[in-house]
């Protein structure tokens, strides 16, 4: 282990701002607290072979990191605690299958007519108690399979060449659910001027399997990304995604988990960016295309606590501000409530919905019919949650630029 | 007037071991002590059971009692003794030849010493540094000053044993030379008193010279100041040693949920001089960043001081020189009947010590009973049942050390109270995992006059925030069930802070220093312990 | 690159004032924020001055200016300009319908936790140590599991200080809060955000009901809610009929969060662009002008580029001076000249609770009226950089009870001065 990994659990001066911040400790208390559970549990680990009982309620929100004036990394150092107590207990086949997206969304679009069957599937399962019985929530939509892979439309997606490439890393949302996303993320690239690669090795960043505690599997991933993106970074291009999810666990929770143990994580990190990260640097050098047509709409912008933890602002509210007729507020109020897979287990779901609930009323008392943001979870989670239409931001620059 | 056969002055590691000593061979004893248990040098060291390596080369005699008393206190004090093992790690600037000179030392007393592979010892310890030449591993422990104590004690009451805490010994009263009681002051409300007595033991270690002066006799310790530092992170699973001559700054230790290092030497005029000097603890990190390379990556909660008893004949040895072994005297040859004095010596042989000075007493007593205290277990092991029940109640992670902590009786009057009202499970001090109950069951103790005397029997307060909180907490929770009479809350409260604090001032830098920062903010700044008093005419 | 007016480093009570002055005066502020500030750790209260010089005297700013060296903060800014700060502060605090009360002529006494009395600045309402002199009864509320506070220490202490003329009677509220058995410890928070919910708070007043007489003092830990609105207070004031105070309390604070919201919704308000999550690490600088600030982000830099900027970094707290060594301070940032404003070589003073201020509290940076840093000549540098709140050097905000009143009277300043310089162009 190294410095960092000792020493930074060792800067918590007890100051309770985690505390405070935590929106499952403002939803339950039945869990016991970042504070405790995090940084003061791991001083005293050594005495016995004991789990938290409440560890499990931890979401990987990222909300106390935010919060903490000391660099702890406490919800880092709670998926570490949790992956070592499957180290010694079995995980459930809910845990199987809620980890391991990727495996099951290539499962599914192998068979023909794949992702028809299995939405269908769920949506039938879901009233015969079947999805329940299985340890997922059902009283909100699970998300459907897209009938075509992003990747695979991609194939017949015409671009214009250009020295300028970027490599798109979507992830599984926007690969298996929401492809079209990632097409007008394309488009949005195109017309600034670059040509976007698609690097077909990539695999899941890992986000599912840390939070369900599959630690080496998700190192396994990490190990395969990272040589992956080195290759595109020594050719010169950057790395974006469009998943707020992916961009925070590409960029740090790697290190912060796989220090010292996987090469080349620091250097590729400075190469990879959120999408509108990106748009927005271009912005910044006054490279941005900003011939942006006119999109007379009204919207409330999210922003996804993963985004908030990058330490970049928010840049798609930037960019929207730039589309003329576009009036956009950010909505300000807290987590959604689902933090990628967590919402959707059974047991997870009520206080999924009560820990948005705050987002879900400001919503709703704006009476918008759309709102945006950029993390595929929380646009099911909003949807679910407020009845409104739900998109990436980078569809409306997409929108945008076509008029 | 008060009474009891023998007198024991000091409740350091020496003293409460000869009142457990006496008590199983049926003596009426009691112990006087002027503050807390282990006020003094038994809670203010490393907490190290040596295995005797330490001395192997210099003074095997030392050594090998060392390594006998080693695996009898690893017996008898289960609950109180870490068996963590040890190392002892040559590195580049120590002396190779010392290095074969200490191997067959070991030999000859007996003690394992095995060496391994620098490579593996890293894998071991991944902070240990690489520069590591030889690595020895050593049956080395730790030991629990505080525990210890209350066990002994503990173990004394049940065969009649007595203790009266913050109970000073001002004068000690002889008729035609033969001892026949002491005087005592309450430190609290300074009281005077006698109580009878037939005989008098000064086992007050660096005060014994102060002691045998209250019977106008002279015994020459020279208190000797060792400063230690305690760092808020196990370091280190094991003891780690340098190998190399005995000296300063060479000994990690990891206790619970910190690490110690140690120490200094330094004679002083008063063993009541603890105030630890940042000068010590840079001296003390620089020889210990040789050992652990990142060591000033780690946060110090607090530097402390304890003075050794460092007993000589002649008036003018001082420091390591001065003899580690100990010393009985018996002042009977002074002219005084009734009063003996034991000096010297260190923790690792304390039992040895108050079994060689007991069997004096017991012989003057006409008592022939044997010494049981190497056979019988200090507490008895905490029944599986028991255990099982406290896992219902207690908070996760927090069982195992409360257990070792209170011994099977005051568990289960712990889980009894939580299981009577949940709310008691809270944690009074969430940084070392203290619960209410337990902070409520120490301060019932007749024993317990001051918040600081709960927290050395509970470890309230001696974690990451060092009375942040707990501070506040358990002055409430002790206020809430008047557990402790007429007091002064207000100025407790400072009191303990600035018992915390001591240890904090020397190492005002890096996370400690905001730790004070917050210290200060809640406590003068939010809830003003110190301004000036509201009254009308505000 | 394009540049912002205004860039603030840092976002507790000094940087959100600096950021909302400025903003209220047309700039365009940027905000740059690690952690949340010490909000949680204060009590949502503006002290501005209570012990210039001795503990057991006090004193508000208005009386002691002559009695604080020159060094202090206040002393730099003047009378004027802490006077105009507490008037913007209370103008804010109205305009958000969350009013606060008190002025640099009278301080305000409020209760602690423990019973005593701490002399305040500014305050809201339900603060309010002035119930409990004029009370015959005074009735302390306890929440069952509550475990940060204990009714019967604070009657055991209040009783000292305001006598046995009074009756006292400590009652208890059962939030029923079952679910805090095995798991989390009842805080303040937790109450408070209990009695944020229509249903916690009646039902609360529906228990205090049967407990308590009419015209009497209530005292209650600090929980009348975590939002910046007197709902709470005004509900439970009208229907036990009585005057209602809280306590000031060890962290996390709910009167701090309130005014940890009040502010930041005020910043969003007048479009102040707050970046979370954003440790400055490095500054570029160019002929004594700074251009622009680096922030470590995650994965790799990002800089801002500003006109102006503020270093509103805190103290030890944030990291904003770093404490390596024993007086070895360095400032991160800019790298500025640190003064120790004592002439004693103690870093620490042997006593935590000290007759004197603590020489490490009294090191920071020094500034001129303008809040400019100085060096170690008195002479300015860095045009456009201003320094506010806790790593100004001069002063010691627990010994003194100053902390909020330094950072609201430096921030302040800051934004009179860059409008200024504006003006002087």
């Amino acid at each position: 282990m190294s410095d960092q990994k000792i020493n930074l659990p060792d800067c918590c001066i007890a100051c309770t701002a985690c505390i405070t911040a935590c929106p499952v400790t403002a939803a339950t208390q039945e869990f016991r607290g970042p504070k405790l559970v995090g940084p003061a549990q791991s001083r005293l680990q050594f005495a016995e072979n004991d789990t938290e009982a409440s560890l499990d309620y931890c979401s990987n929100c990222k909300n106390c990191e935010i919060a903490c004036p000391s660099g702890v990394p406490i919800s880092t150092l709670n998926m570490l605690a949790r992956a070592k107590y499957y180290e010694t207990h079995s995980h459930s086949q809910r845990d199987e299958m809620m980890g391991h997206p990727e495996k099951l969304a290539k499962l599914i679009t192998k068979l023909p007519f794949g992702a028809f069957f299995a939405n269908t599937g769920m949506e039938i399962g879901r009233p015969m108690g079947i999805i329940k019985a299985m340890g997922m929530a059902d009283q909100r939509p699970l998300p459907k399979y897209a009938s075509e892979t992003f990747i695979s439309m991609f194939k017949n997606k015409k671009q214009p060449a250009s020295d300028k490439k970027i490599v798109f890393f979507p992830g599984c949302v926007i690969n298996y659910n929401e492809p079209q996303v990632g097409l007008d993320f394309v488009d949005v690239m195109n017309k600034n001027g670059y040509q976007v690669l698609v690097e077909e090795g990539f695999v899941c960043c890992g986000s599912p399997l840390l939070t369900t505690g599959y630690l080496a599997e998700a190192k396994e991933n990490a190990q395969k990304n990272t040589s992956l993106i080195k290759k595109w970074v020594d050719k010169g291009y950057p790395v974006l995604t469009v998943c707020t999810s992916c961009s925070l666990m590409l960029k740090q929770e790697y290190q912060e988990l796989f220090e010292d143990e996987i090469p080349h994580m620091e250097k590729n990190a400075k190469h990879i960016f959120d999408a509108a990260e990106f748009l927005e640097f271009l912005y910044q050098k006054g490279e941005l295309n900003e011939n942006f047509g006119e999109v007379n709409h009204t919207f409330i912008y999210h922003a996804p606590c993963h985004l908030r933890a990058q330490g970049i602002g928010l840049p798609a509210l930037e960019l929207l501000s730039l589309v003329p007729g576009v009036e956009v507020t950010d909505a300000g109020a807290g987590c959604c409530g689902i933090s990628g897979n967590y919402g959707y287990k059974v047991e997870n779901y009520d206080r999924s919905m009560k820990i948005g609930k705050n987002l879900f009323d400001t919503i709703k008392a704006s009476k918008v019919e759309t709102v945006l943001t950029d993390c595929g979870t929380c646009r099911a989670q909003i949807a679910h949650g407020t009845n409104t239409e739900t998109m990436h931001p980078i569809s409306i620059l997409a929108k945008s630029y076509k008029k | 007037m008060e009474k009891a056969t023998v007198i024991v002055i000091g409740g350091g590691a020496t003293g409460v071991g000869i009142l457990r000593d006496l008590a199983m061979r049926g003596v009426d004893a009691l112990l006087l002590e002027m503050r807390d248990l282990v006020h003094g040098t038994s809670s203010r060291y490393h907490g190290l059971l040596h295995s005797g390596a330490r001395y192997a080369v210099k003074d095997s005699d030392a050594g090998r009692e060392c390594i006998e008393e080693n695996m009898v206190l690893r017996k008898i004090g289960r609950h109180c003794v870490e068996a963590t093992e040890g190392f002892f790690v040559r590195l580049p600037e120590d002396d190779p030849a010392y290095e074969r000179e200490w191997v067959q030392a070991c030999k000859t007393i007996n003690l394992p010493a095995i060496q391994i592979d620098p490579a593996e010892a890293w894998h071991l310890e991944p902070n240990l540094t690489h520069r590591a030449q030889s690595v020895y591993r050593v049956p080395d422990a730790a030991i629990d000053g505080f525990r210890m104590a209350w066990q002994n004690v503990d173990s004394a009451k049940k065969y009649g044993g007595r203790v009266k805490t913050y109970t000073e010994v001002v004068r000690i009263n002889s008729v035609n030379g033969q001892v026949i009681s002491v005087t005592v002051r309450d430190f609290f409300t300074k009281q005077k008193y006698d109580i009878e007595c037939e005989f008098v033991v000064n086992a007050a270690g660096p005060w014994a010279g102060k002691v045998a002066g209250c019977a106008d006799l002279m015994v020459n310790v020279q208190p000797d100041r060792g400063t230690l530092i305690a760092f808020n992170h196990r370091l280190t699973n094991r003891v780690i040693n340098r190998l190399h001559k005995s000296s300063d700054g060479d000994i990690f230790v990891p206790h619970g949920s910190i690490t110690i290092l140690g120490t200094t030497s330094a004679a002083v005029q008063s063993p009541d001089d603890t105030q630890p000097l940042t000068s010590e603890v840079e001296y003390l990190l620089r020889i210990g960043e040789l050992t652990f390379e990142n060591l000033r990556n780690f946060r110090i909660l607090r530097a402390f001081c304890g003075a050794r008893p460092l007993y000589s004949a002649d008036p003018n040895a001082k420091g390591r020189g001065a003899s580690r072994g100990f010393i009985v005297l018996d002042h009977e040859y002074d002219g005084l009947k009734g009063f003996v004095s034991i000096c010297g010596g260190k923790f690792t042989t304390y039992r040895m010590m108050a079994e060689q000075l007991t069997d004096l007493v017991c012989k003057k007593l006409h008592n022939e009973k044997t010494c049981r205290t190497a056979i019988e277990p200090l507490v008895e092991d905490i029944s599986p049942q028991v255990l099982a029940k406290a896992r219902q109640y207690f908070p996760n992670f927090g069982v195992n050390l409360a257990a070792s902590r209170l011994g099977e009786d005051r568990l289960k009057e712990v889980i009894d109270r939580m299981a009577e009202n949940p709310v008691k499970s809270e944690l009074v001090c969430e940084c070392e995992n203290v619960t209410m109950a337990e902070v409520e069951v120490a301060a019932e103790a007749s024993t317990s006059y001051t918040l600081g005397d709960i927290r050395r029997k509970t470890r309230m307060g001696m974690g990451t925030c060092q009375g942040a909180f707990c501070t506040f907490r358990g002055m409430g929770m002790v206020a809430q069930s008047d557990l402790i009479k007429d007091q002064d809350t207000v100025q407790e409260m400072k009191d303990f802070l600035q018992a915390r604090y001591k240890g904090i001032s020397p190492v005002l830098w890096g996370s400690t220093i905001r730790e004070v920062e917050l210290m200060r903010g809640i406590y003068d700044g939010v809830l003003n312990l110190d301004g000036e008093i509201f009254d009308e005419k505000n | 690159m394009k540049k912002t007016d205004m860039i603030v480093i840092g976002g507790g009570v000094s940087g959100m004032i600096s950021a909302i002055a400025a903003a209220k005066r047309g700039k365009k502020v940027t905000l740059l924020r690690y952690g949340l500030g010490a909000f949680e750790i204060g009590g949502g209260l503006i002290d501005i001055m209570a012990h210039p010089q001795d503990k057991k005297v006090c004193s508000t700013i208005k009386h002691s200016m002559d009695k604080i060296g020159e060094e202090h903060p206040y002393r730099k800014l003047g009378l004027p300009a802490i006077e105009e700060a507490v008037q913007f502060f209370l103008e804010l605090s109205k305009e958000e319908n969350f009013a606060y009360e008190g002025s640099t002529e009278k301080l305000h006494w409020v209760p602690t936790a423990v019973g005593t009395m701490k002399p305040t600045g500014l305050h809201t309402k339900t603060f309010n140590g002035q119930i409990l002199k004029d009370a015959d009864t005074i009735y302390l509320v306890d929440f069952k599991g509550l475990k940060d506070y204990y009714a019967k220490l604070t009657e055991k202490n209040l009783r000292k200080i305001f006598g046995e003329d009074k009756a006292y009677k400590v009652v208890t509220v059962d939030p029923h809060m079952e679910e805090a058995v095995g798991g989390r410890d009842i805080m303040i928070m937790d109450i408070a955000r209990w009695l944020d919910t229509p249903e916690g708070l009646a039902e609360c007043s529906k228990q205090l009901k049967h407990l308590v007489k009419a015209n009497a003092a209530i005292v209650f830990p600090q929980v009348l809610g975590t939002k910046p609105d007197y709902t709470v207070y005004e509900t439970l004031k009208a229907e036990l009929q009585c005057e209602l105070t809280e306590t000031l309390s060890i962290p996390p604070s709910a009167a701090g969060m309130r005014l940890s919201e009040m502010l930041h919704n005020c910043a969003r308000k007048y479009g102040v662009k707050i970046i979370e999550n954003a440790k400055v690490i490095d500054s570029i600088v160019e002929d004594d002008v700074c251009e622009a600030v680096v922030v470590s982000g995650v994965g790799k830099e990002h800089t801002y580029y500003g006109e102006q900027f503020v270093l509103a970094t805190g103290g030890f707290y944030g990291s904003g001076l770093d404490v390596l060594g024993v007086k070895k301070i360095n400032e991160p940032i800019f790298d500025l000249p640190i003064n120790f404003a004592t002439n004693t070589e103690k870093w620490g003073n042997l006593e935590l609770f000290s007759e004197e201020k603590q020489p490490f509290a009294m090191a920071g940076i020094q500034v001129d009226s303008k809040m400019h840093p100085l060096n170690h000549k008195g002479e300015q540098i860095l045009k456009n950089v201003f320094v506010v709140g806790r790593n100004l050097s001069g002063y010691d905000f627990a010994f003194e009870k100053s902390g909020n009143g330094v950072a609201l009277a430096s921030a302040h300043q800051v934004a009179t001065a860059v409008v200024g310089v504006e003006q002087n162009v």
